[in-house]
């Protein structure tokens, strides 16, 4: 009886331990099964986190977009100002060479230095910042004026540059340039 | 239709009116076509306005800003005197003027008009001096009407862009010929090169393009900035200097090695200092500050 009890008793304990093994046995892998979408997720979101706070330290903060804006105003009213005081002394020089009346070479390079500056005129004119709506409107007749100069070279018809002179006299350019020119060195320095 | 909302009828006649205008200009004929209805009597020739007389009005009416008269004059020049010299300087101004009445935002019509002028221009007149300017000018047109959709323009911008002469690799630094006409009009410079035929640049239509790409294609803006900053040819410093201008507004983190050794190495002043200017308007890392800080003590004349 003892034994049969034993038996059965160990038969019981044999069940247990068989029952225990299989818990364990879903103790040691299910869980594993189900933590794989679980870490994948996480390390996808991980990534995720991860590239946000790369992007974001990339990203310039509003700082960072404020100096940025400052520096970029500050170069263009330094250019623009330069631009200007350069113009002025082409259009100065060029009233000079008329007065003198003596058509030479230094013409041909008047007129390829007006070309430049017409360039330069119209990049700015492009600038979508930085630009004064003033500074704008000087910039629109100076290339009016320039794009005369231009028109100039290589042979000048006999008055045609009493007619660009007259368009630097009717726009009143050379004291504005000059104006714009002090005005915005004082503004960009 | 989504881009039509917000232009009034009214613009839109506008801009039809222009249109109409510039075609009319484009298509007017030759007198010397027009056979015996050139041969007028001795006194209406001592009556009627002379060529000279015609555009010395229309220049004085743009000398005063006023435009519109200038446009009528100019347009006279054209119909009534086709074969004097200054029917080619006419078009240049009459679709100046055309283009100038164009604002960002508005109807395209002055733009569209101006550019029939040109055409018309290059087509009656290919041997006029006034070409290389009428083809920058046009360059700059299609550069605004390719930020309002053209498509035709956008591919002619991208290709003024990227000329031939600056299409080879070993145009850097490289000691060949050069003849620019461009910016500055004239044959700036000829050093000595095997090759004899050279090549002529227009730098204003180049700058005239690629201002026009920053506002429609920036990948191929970037492209061509990579090509331009680093050619050290002596001619090209114009364009150099031009180029970095156009990019002043913009930020762009792949150009700055590029725009660094420019702002170190380029043998022109000018261009060091406006890299330089580009370089302080980017976003600094602890590398940049010290390039610039590197540049600055480097170079004489404070920013």
């Amino acid at each position: 009886m003892y034994t049969e009890l034993l038996f059965a008793k160990s038969a019981d304990h044999g069940r247990t331990i068989e029952t225990t093994a299989a818990t364990k046995r879903v103790h040691v892998f299910r869980p594993a099964w189900r933590l794989v979408p679980a870490a994948a997720a996480l390390l996808a979101a991980g990534i995720l986190i991860g590239i946000g706070i790369r992007s974001a330290a990339e990203r310039p903060g509003p700082a960072t977009k404020r100096a940025v804006a400052t520096a970029v105003n500050a170069n263009l009213a330094k250019i623009t100002a330069d631009h200007f005081a350069a113009s002025q002394r082409l259009l100065v020089t060029l009233a000079s060479s008329r007065d003198a009346r003596t058509p030479t070479d230094s013409d041909a390079e008047l007129v390829g230095r007006a070309r430049a500056l017409l360039s330069t005129t119209q990049i700015l004119l492009d600038s979508p910042t930085g630009i004064s709506p003033d500074r704008r409107r000087l910039l629109s007749d100076l290339e009016l004026v320039l794009a005369q100069i231009v028109q100039l070279a290589p042979e000048p018809r006999p008055g045609d540059a009493d007619l660009v002179q007259h368009a630097i006299d009717g726009t009143r350019m050379i004291p504005r340039l000059q104006s714009a020119a002090s005005a915005g060195v004082a503004w960009g320095s | 239709m989504s881009g039509l909302r917000g232009i009034s009828p009214r613009a839109c006649m506008r801009g039809f009116t222009m249109v109409a205008a510039g075609l009319s200009l484009a298509n007017a004929r030759p007198a010397r076509a027009q056979g015996e209805t050139f041969t007028i009597t001795r006194g209406a020739d001592a009556a009627a306005p002379t060529a000279d007389s015609l555009f010395r009005a229309a220049s004085a009416a743009m000398a005063t800003g006023d435009e519109p008269d200038a446009l009528r004059g100019f347009r006279r020049v054209i119909s009534t005197y086709p074969q004097s010299s200054y029917a080619p300087t006419s078009m240049y101004y009459a679709a100046f003027l055309l283009y100038r009445r164009y604002h960002p935002g508005q109807a395209t019509g002055p733009l569209r008009a101006a550019l029939a002028v040109l055409t018309t221009m290059h087509k009656r007149y290919p041997d006029a001096p006034q070409i290389a300017d009428a083809q920058t000018l046009q360059t700059r047109i299609c550069g605004a009407l390719a930020a309002r959709g053209d498509r035709s323009c956008e591919q002619e911008v991208r290709r003024a862009a990227h000329p031939q002469q600056l299409a080879s690799p070993s145009t850097s630094h490289a000691a060949g010929t050069f003849t620019v006409s461009g910016s500055d009009g004239s044959v700036n410079a000829v050093a000595e090169q095997s090759d004899s035929s050279g090549c002529r640049l227009n730098i204003g239509t180049v700058l005239a393009a690629v201002s026009g790409l920053w506002k429609t294609d920036t990948t191929q803006a970037i492209n061509a900035m990579t090509l331009f900053i680093p050619n050290r040819r002596p001619c090209l410093e114009n364009l150099r200097e031009g180029a970095i201008l156009t990019m002043m507004g913009h930020q762009v983190p792949r150009l700055i090695p590029v725009v660094v050794d420019a702002a170190r190495n380029d043998p022109d002043a000018r261009v060091r200092r406006r890299a330089l200017m580009w370089l302080s308007a980017q976003p600094r890392d602890a590398r940049l500050s010290a390039v610039l800080e590197e540049l600055q003590k480097r170079d004489a004349g404070p920013m």
